[in-house]
């Protein structure tokens, strides 16, 4: 169906339907020690991949048309044309945007190949158009994204110890704004979110803001807040247009516990993790292999004997699935393990049973305590229905340190 | 309490594309009935069902300390595995309400003291002891039962289905009956893909698709007609659709299809000298586009359409049944008539429509029962578009 080669339009012009799923997957170098500790890093700036595969169905014949050529014509051999400097001009495949992006969350303006698609004429001016799209050079340095804890160089500014007593009512509470002198300058202003929670540092206490609110370094704000259990300490906000991501459009409206999760390290002390802690519940049903590594000799070919190989033998590779969840949901699970990059570890408490206290005896392995670490190297998402989302991720088991 | 008569339930069709539905009609309906669901799953993650409190504070401080439980006392609790860090409550819940009670081993148990509506950030809340005299083990702690409201997610759009059984009380069987109709002459692929829009009583619909039309004819009997159209979308009540509907063409004379007039052309052929009752269905096969973003169909096409027909008569030709299809072909016309009264002041058209199937003989069947006679009937199927 070489039929149209035209030059526009010069976006693809369908619209995604339901049922499309976004893949994405990680390329990093791994290294593996003896006790399994593992460390991995991603080969390069763009080693972060998202592809789509998606359907279009009951096309007409001049849509389907429509569509056919534009994916070929992205294609078509010409008379090569170098310039001056010997350089060939007109060979390079040419990425291409959806006209109006392919789907909430993610960023409208990301350009996409499609190396492989399949036109099937079904009936009679009924057509399906089968297409996986690759992403065009996603950058693991547009991931801008705070970490554990209070990182003020770019991200934070500090309300000031707002109090508030307990109460089931929305209470008046007047708070500051300020930004570390030797971090202002940048942007300098944010703004509280109408019922999403401000957490306390130093506890898991919240007040929920009843307006929404724009704050500015040095200004003093009064506020309705809802705080069930109270509030008395300092706590942050993340500055407004601060973070950043690779995929996913306006990050700012979703957001993880800010500070380092509190828990009771193995001598009793009240400690804080080194990791941001997933706080998502897979879906039934969860199936977890266990394949603990060994070593086996084998001189001769029915005389084996197998041997215990290294700590932590029994790591977890978990297939977790996160199965019509809404899509404010869908996008805190995509973002946060977007910002892990495929490489970096991150919390997650396993279900019952697999965990133990830290005091436990029994099991003295430093792994699968009361949360353990995992990397998520690749997930997929698909949009079932409005606010109906299914994510999909592996999930592969770490030493914690 | 008020219970609407079938008189008061009108039944209004009309094609989507003009404005306000003027072109549509009232529909002298038997009965009708329209249907709309749509799918839902449940949003259940794993141990939802579960407490683990990690904590008796508000999260910042170990180890754990069980409070010593009053009567009527009340407590916060973090929640989470033994140690921290906490974890919140799962979102596939959608309420715990006030007073659900949690079970712990040992026939312990506590109450919640508020209503949680979670959304993914609730770590705390705050729990009642309606009794005095325990304390809770840390183990015992993270092992109670609740049960909470869940949530729902759409598993996919809102369809449903009109069924409509009527009199065919026109010359011209209007478009939105009309499988194969044209609702714009100029339209070109001619295909009409249009869709309807119409209401029952006061509850209007829209995003109607005709999905098959069928009609049998008998000696002495009125031509029933009915009609099943796939909607997509939801009803809308509207208290005013109804209310003007006395005014209208429903209530004068109508000109109705009858077996005494009407007749079937083409089955002497076919071995069948003397028809005696006759049905013909014409079907299509619809399948929808839903772009995301959207809760209705961008597009709604047309697949196969069927032309079925069956006529009952006093004999049949056993010799059609063969390997060779072509001596199996049939070309049936049917002329609808009302009953042709000679003065056209009492509503009179005469022909109202003539139907045709051009298809295969599928099948014969022969049969005699006690006080009957022999009847041959005969089944044809034609592939239209």
């Amino acid at each position: 169906m070489d039929i149209k080669n035209q030059s526009t339009p010069n976006q693809f012009m369908l619209n995604l339907e339901y049922g499309v799923t976004l893949s994405f997957s990680s390329i990093s170098n791994s290294f593996t020690m003896g006790d399994n500790h593992t460390k991995r890093n991603n080969k390069g700036i763009n080693s972060l991949n998202m592809s789509l595969k998606c359907k279009f169905s009951e096309l007409t014949d001049e849509e389907a048309a429509g569509a056919i050529s534009f994916l070929q014509k992205h294609y078509y051999y010409e008379p090569q044309i170098y310039n001056n400097a010997g350089k060939f001009t007109n060979l390079d495949l040419t990425p291409f945007e959806f006209n109006g992006g392919i789907l909430s969350p993610y960023k409208t303006n990301l350009k996409y190949y499609c190396f492989n698609f399949t036109h099937e004429k079904t009936y009679h001016n009924c057509n399906d158009i089968n297409a996986d799209f690759v992403c065009a050079a996603p950058s693991i340095l547009d991931s801008v994204e705070p970490k554990c804890d209070y990182e003020p160089r770019i991200f934070h500014g500090i309300l000031d110890n707002p109090v508030i007593g307990s109460s089931d009512n929305n209470q008046s509470v007047s708070i500051d704004f300020n930004i570390p002198s030797d971090f202002d300058g940048y942007l300098n202003s944010t703004k509280t979110l109408v019922n999403k929670p401000i957490f306390e540092s130093g506890s898991y206490r919240t007040m929920y803001p009843s307006q929404e609110v724009n704050l500015s370094d040095g200004g003093t704000y009064s506020n309705d807040m809802f705080a069930r259990f109270g509030f008395n300490s300092k706590t942050i906000l993340t500055r407004s247009d601060s973070r950043n991501s690779i995929f996913i459009d306006d990050p700012d409206d979703v957001y993880e516990y800010p500070f380092r999760q509190i828990y009771e390290d193995s001598e009793g002390a009240t400690a804080t993790t080194k990791y941001k802690i997933f706080d998502h519940s897979p879906s039934y049903s969860l199936q977890i292999q266990h394949s603990p590594k060994y070593r086996h000799s084998n001189v001769l070919d029915f005389y084996k004997k197998f041997s215990l190989y290294g700590f932590n033998p029994n790591l977890n590779n978990l297939s977790l699935e996160f199965s019509n969840i809404t899509d404010e949901e869908a996008k805190r699970i995509l973002l946060f393990l977007e910002s892990h990059l495929g490489s970096q570890k991150f919390g997650f408490h396993p279900p019952a049973p697999y965990n133990n206290s830290e005091f436990s005896t029994v099991n003295t392995s430093p792994h699968r305590r009361n949360f353990s670490t995992f990397i998520c190297p690749e997930w997929s998402h698909t949009l079932i229905y409005k606010n109906n989302n299914t994510i999909n991720a592996t999930f592969i088991e770490c030493v914690r340190f | 309490m008020k219970f609407l008569m079938y008189e008061d339930v009108p039944l209004f069709l009309g094609p989507a594309s003009k404005a306000d539905g003027n072109e549509g009609d009232f529909i002298f309906a038997a009965d009708a009935s329209i249907s709309i669901s749509q799918p839902s799953v449940p949003r259940r993650s794993i141990d939802d069902n579960k407490i683990r409190i990690c904590q008796f504070n508000n999260g910042g401080t170990y180890p754990f300390a069980s409070p010593n439980f009053t009567a009527s006392s009340s407590h916060t609790a973090c929640f989470g595995p033994t140690s921290g860090p906490p974890k919140s409550l799962s979102t596939s819940i959608y309420k715990i309400p006030k007073d659900t009670k949690i079970t712990f081993p040992g026939g312990k148990h506590l109450y919640f003291d508020h209503d949680v509506f979670p959304n993914g950030y609730d770590y705390l809340a705050r729990l009642r002891s309606e009794s005095g005299g325990w304390q809770l083990s840390e183990s015992e702690a993270q092992s109670g039962y609740f049960e909470p409201i869940f949530n729902y997610a759409a598993g996919g759009p809102a369809a449903g289905t009109l069924d409509v059984t009527f009199y065919t009380n026109t010359g011209n069987l209007p478009s939105f009956f009309n499988v194969t109709g044209m609702s714009s002459p100029t339209q070109f692929p001619p295909i009409d893909e249009d869709k309807i829009t119409g209401h029952l009583g006061d509850f209007k619909f829209s995003d109607a698709y005709l999905k098959s039309f069928k009609f049998s004819v008998s000696p002495n009997s009125i031509v029933a007609a009915s009609a099943s159209f796939d909607i997509y979308g939801a009803l809308v009540k509207d208290e005013t659709l109804s209310q003007n509907y006395y005014s209208t063409g429903l209530y004068q004379q109508k000109s109705i299809a009858h077996g005494e007039t009407s007749t079937i052309i083409g089955t002497t052929k076919l071995g069948v000298d003397h028809a005696v009752s006759f049905s013909y269905g014409i079907d299509v096969e619809r399948s929808a586009r839903y772009e995301i973003g959207n809760s209705i169909p961008t597009r709604v096409s047309k697949r196969a359409t069927t032309i079925t027909m069956s006529i009952n008569g006093n004999n049949l030709d056993p010799s059609l049944i063969t390997d060779a299809v072509d001596n199996r072909r049939a070309n049936i016309n049917i002329y609808l008539r009302d009953l042709n009264y000679d003065n056209f002041d009492e509503n009179s058209n005469g022909l109202l429509n003539v139907f045709n199937c051009s298809g295969v003989v599928e099948s014969q069947n022969l049969s005699v029962s006690s006080n009957g006679y022999l009847n041959g009937s005969i089944s044809i199927k034609q592939h239209l578009k």
